[in-house]
C-alpha cells in the first residue's frame, strides 16, 4: 500500500452504504477492524430479512441495534443527521446509519414509518426480493410497479427525510420510485446488469434515471453479482472484478453516482446462507462456496484501503476517490437528512 | 389577577381523541389552564404495544390538527412556562394503565421517546404490574412491576397511582427512587370507594415528595351523588382534608372530567367494568357541576383566596406542586 495511498484513505470520509453484519456479531474486536479499515459511516439492516416482518419486530430491530450500540458510546455513534457522521470522523468514532431492507415491518400503516423514523431509522430500502404491499422485488417474474400505497410510502419518506433505497427492488418498481421521488435515490448495494446479468443487479434504464434524480449507487462486493458463476464458483472475485463496475457508473453515468456498498456480513455462516436461500430461493441457484461468497479483496473491514489504492492506480483524481469513497453519499445524505 | 398569572396544571382531563377540537382548546386558555395530563390510550380498547405507539401518536397528531397555533407537547419541564408564556396549552401525553408495554421494559423507553411523560401503572384490575384499585385480592407490585417503577425514574417517566389498588400504590412508593402522583383521587377517609386513596397512602406518596391531584368527579366526592351530584364545596372539602393531613405541597388539581362525554360512552366504560356501575349517577350529575368544564377552573382560585389560603399556598396547589414533581423527575 502505497503512503499517499493510506494517507489519503486515513483522511477521507468512508461510507459503506451496506454492511449485513449481524448486531452482536459488532464485537470491540470487530469494531476494531473497522477502525482500521478507515471505516468512517456504516448503513446496517436493523431487520432481519427471515425473520418475523412485523410492526413489533420493526421496533425490536431498531431497538435491538440502538441498544447495541448506545453500550460503546465510546466507539460508537448513531447517524440522526449528516453533521454526525463528520463528527464521528473527528472523534475517531464510528458511525452507524440504521436502515432497513424492506418496508413490510410497517405494515399497512404509514405512521409506523414515521415511529421508525422517531426511533432513528435513517434509510428505508421500499422492497426486498418479493411482492409486498409496496411494491416488487426483483425476484419476481412480474413486476407491475409501486402500488397505491407504495407511492403514499414513497411520498412520505421523502417527507420525513428517509434516504430512499432501491437495491433488490423489480425494475418497474425502481423506475416508478425514481420519477416520484422528490428526494435524490441510491441503490445501496448493486452491481451493474450490463457487466453481469442477475436479477439482483441494476438495469442502466435505471442508473440513466438514477443520474438525473443525482442518485449514487454503491457497488456490491458478492462474487455472483460481480461475475459469471463458472469464476464466481471457482475463485470467487477480486478488486479488479469490484473496480470494473465502479469504472462503468464512472464511465458512462459520472463519477458523482457511484460508492461504496458492500453487502458484506461478518461471519457469516453455511447455516446462516442455508436460511437466507431457504427463505428466497432464487438465491440456490447459484451455490457458490462460504469462502467465495465475498470478494476476496473486500470480504473484511481491514482490507477496505485496498479500494482508495486500487482507485488511485487507475487514474482516478484525488478528489473523485474521495467522492466515490464517500462524499457521493454525503451529499444524499446532506438533501435528505440536512 | 391571580389565576391568570398562575401556572396551572389539571392532572387528569379525559376527553376522548375525536372530541378534542379548537373549541376544547380554547376553553382551556379561557380558564387559564397552562397544561393537561391526556390519556392516550383508551382503556376499554386493546391495550397492546401497538395501540400504545397508536394512541400517542394520534394525541399528537389531534392537538397538531385542530390547533396547532395554540398547542404543544410537553416533554420537559420548561415547556411548560413557557407554554405559559406564549399563551399555548400544554399537552403532558400520559397513559391510565401500562398494559401496552406488554411484558418487555423496552417498550417504555419507545413510549418515552414517542412523547410519554406520565403513567399510570394500572387502571381498576390486575396486570402484569401490579394490582388496580377493585381487585379484592389487593395484591402487590409484581417483580416485573418493580422492574417498571425503577425504568420509569431512569427514563423520566411519572409514576402515576391514580386507579392502583392499595398494596401496589404503597411498593410503588417505597421502590420510586423518585417522588410520584395520584393524577386524579378523592379522599377515601371522606367518602369510602374503592377509587379513593386512604390516609396511608396520602402519607406515603407525600413523605416521597409526591402529589395527589384532587377529582371532581361526583361519585367520589359525595354519598348522595345520585341525586344532587357535586358541586365546589364538595370538591374543596376533600382538598381542604389532604392539605390539612399532608400539607399544600403536596395536593394539586387532577379533576377526571371529559368534555362530550355520552351515554353510550360511560356504558361501554361500565361494561367492561361493572365496579363502575354501583352508586351511578346520571350524565347530566357524573362531573362536579362547578369544575365540569375547563373554563370554570378559575373558581378554584375564587375559593381558595377566600377560604384564606395564602397566594404562595394557592400557586403551589393550582401548579407549582407538580411542576416541583416533573422537574424532578423530568428533569
Amino acid at each position: 500500500m502505497t503512503s499517499s495511498a493510506s494517507k489519503l484513505h486515513q483522511q477521507s470520509i468512508v461510507v459503506n452504504m451496506l454492511e449485513s453484519t449481524h448486531s452482536d456479531k459488532y464485537t470491540p474486536q470487530y469494531l476494531e477492524k473497522m477502525r482500521a479499515g478507515g471505516i468512517t459511516a456504516t448503513n446496517v439492516t436493523t431487520v432481519g430479512l427471515v425473520g418475523v416482518n412485523d410492526f413489533s419486530h420493526g421496533v425490536y430491530g431498531i431497538r435491538e441495534f440502538t441498544r447495541h450500540f448506545k453500550s460503546m458510546p465510546d466507539r460508537c455513534t448513531i447517524v440522526k443527521k449528516t453533521r454526525d457522521i463528520e463528527e464521528a470522523k473527528k472523534n475517531g468514532k464510528l458511525a452507524f446509519i440504521l436502515g432497513v431492507q424492506d418496508l413490510m415491518p410497517i405494515e399497512d400503516n404509514l405512521d409506523h414509518l414515521e415511529v421508525f423514523y422517531e426511533l432513528g431509522l435513517r434509510i428505508a430500502q421500499i422492497t426486498y426480493n418479493r411482492q409486498t404491499l409496496v411494491g416488487c422485488g426483483c425476484a419476481e417474474p412480474h413486476d407491475s410497479g409501486l402500488s397505491l400505497f407504495g407511492r403514499e410510502a414513497v411520498k412520505k419518506i421523502n417527507e420525513l427525510g428517509l434516504v430512499l433505497d432501491l437495491s433488490h427492488v423489480g425494475e418497474r418498481t425502481a423506475l416508478d420510485a425514481l420519477e416520484l421521488s422528490t428526494t435524490p435515490v441510491v441503490f445501496s448495494h448493486s452491481c451493474i446488469k450490463s457487466i453481469k446479468g442477475h436479477f439482483r443487479n441494476v438495469s442502466d434504464g435505471c442508473l440513466k434515471a438514477l443520474k438525473e434524480k443525482n442518485g449514487v449507487i454503491g457497488i456490491a462486493a458478492m462474487s455472483i453479482f460481480l461475475t459469471n458463476i463458472e469464476e464466481a464458483n471457482r475463485s470467487g472475485s477480486r478488486l479488479e472484478h469490484w473496480l470494473r463496475h465502479v469504472d462503468y457508473v464512472a464511465e458512462k453515468y459520472g463519477v458523482d453516482h457511484v460508492g461504496i456498498g458492500l453487502d458484506v456480513g461478518a461471519s457469516r455462516t453455511a447455516e446462516e446462507v442455508a436460511m437466507l436461500n431457504s427463505r428466497f430461493p432464487e438465491f440456490r441457484g447459484e451455490d457458490t462456496p462460504l469462502e467465495h461468497r465475498f470478494n476476496a479483496d473486500l470480504n473484511s473491514p481491514e482490507k477496505i484501503p485496498g479500494i482508495t489504492e486500487g482507485l488511485l492506480a487507475r487514474g482516478y483524481s484525488e478528489s473523485d476517490v474521495q467522492k466515490i469513497l464517500g462524499l457521493n453519499f454525503m451529499r444524499i445524505f446532506r438533501q435528505v437528512w440536512g | 389577577m391571580l389565576h391568570k398569572s398562575a401556572v396551572v396544571i389539571n392532572t387528569l382531563d379525559s376527553t376522548h381523541a375525536e372530541k378534542i377540537n379548537s373549541g376544547f382548546v380554547g376553553k382551556q386558555l379561557a380558564g387559564g389552564v397552562t397544561a393537561i395530563n391526556v390519556t392516550c390510550v383508551d382503556v376499554i380498547g386493546i391495550n397492546d404495544f401497538s395501540h400504545g405507539v397508536y394512541g400517542l401518536k394520534e394525541f399528537r397528531r389531534t392537538f397538531a390538527k385542530v390547533d396547532p397555533e395554540r398547542t404543544m407537547v410537553v416533554r420537559k419541564t420548561s415547556d411548560i412556562p413557557a407554554a405559559k408564556k406564549e399563551g399555548k396549552l400544554g399537552v403532558i401525553l400520559g397513559m391510565q394503565d401500562l398494559r401496552p408495554i406488554e411484558d418487555n421494559l423496552d417498550h417504555l423507553e419507545v413510549f418515552h421517546e414517542l412523547g410519554l411523560r406520565i403513567g399510570q401503572l394500572t387502571y381498576n384490575r390486575q396486570n402484569l404490574i401490579g394490582c388496580g384499585c377493585a381487585e379484592p385480592s389487593n395484591g402487590p407490585l409484581s417483580l416485573f412491576g418493580r422492574q417498571v417503577v425503577r425504568t420509569m425514574n431512569d427514563l423520566g417517566i411519572v409514576v402515576d397511582l391514580a386507579h392502583v389498588g392499595e398494596r401496589t400504590a404503597l411498593d410503588a412508593i417505597e421502590v420510586s427512587s423518585k417522588p410520584l402522583i395520584f393524577s386524579h383521587c378523592d379522599a377515601r377517609g371522606l367518602r369510602t370507594h374503592f377509587r379513593n386513596i386512604t390516609d396511608a397512602c396520602l402519607k406515603a406518596v407525600a413523605a416521597k415528595g409526591g402529589v395527589v391531584g384532587v377529582a371532581a368527579m361526583s361519585r367520589f366526592l359525595v354519598y348522595d351523588c345520585v341525586t344532587r351530584g357535586s358541586n365546589l364545596d364538595d370538591w374543596l372539602r376533600h382538598l381542604d382534608y389532604m392539605v390539612e393531613m399532608i400539607g399544600p405541597d403536596h395536593v394539586g388539581i387532577g379533576l377526571d372530567v371529559g368534555q362530550s362525554r355520552t351515554e353510550e360512552d360511560v356504558n361501554r366504560l361500565n361494561t367492561r367494568f361493572p365496579e363502575f356501575l354501583k352508586d351511578l349517577p346520571p350524565l347530566s350529575l357524573r362531573f362536579n357541576s362547578d369544575l365540569n368544564t375547563p373554563d370554570k377552573t378559575p373558581k378554584i382560585t375564587e375559593a381558595l383566596v377566600k377560604r384564606g389560603y395564602s397566594e404562595a399556598d394557592i400557586r403551589n396547589i393550582l401548579g407549582l406542586n407538580f411542576l416541583r414533581v416533573f422537574e424532578q423527575v423530568w428533569g
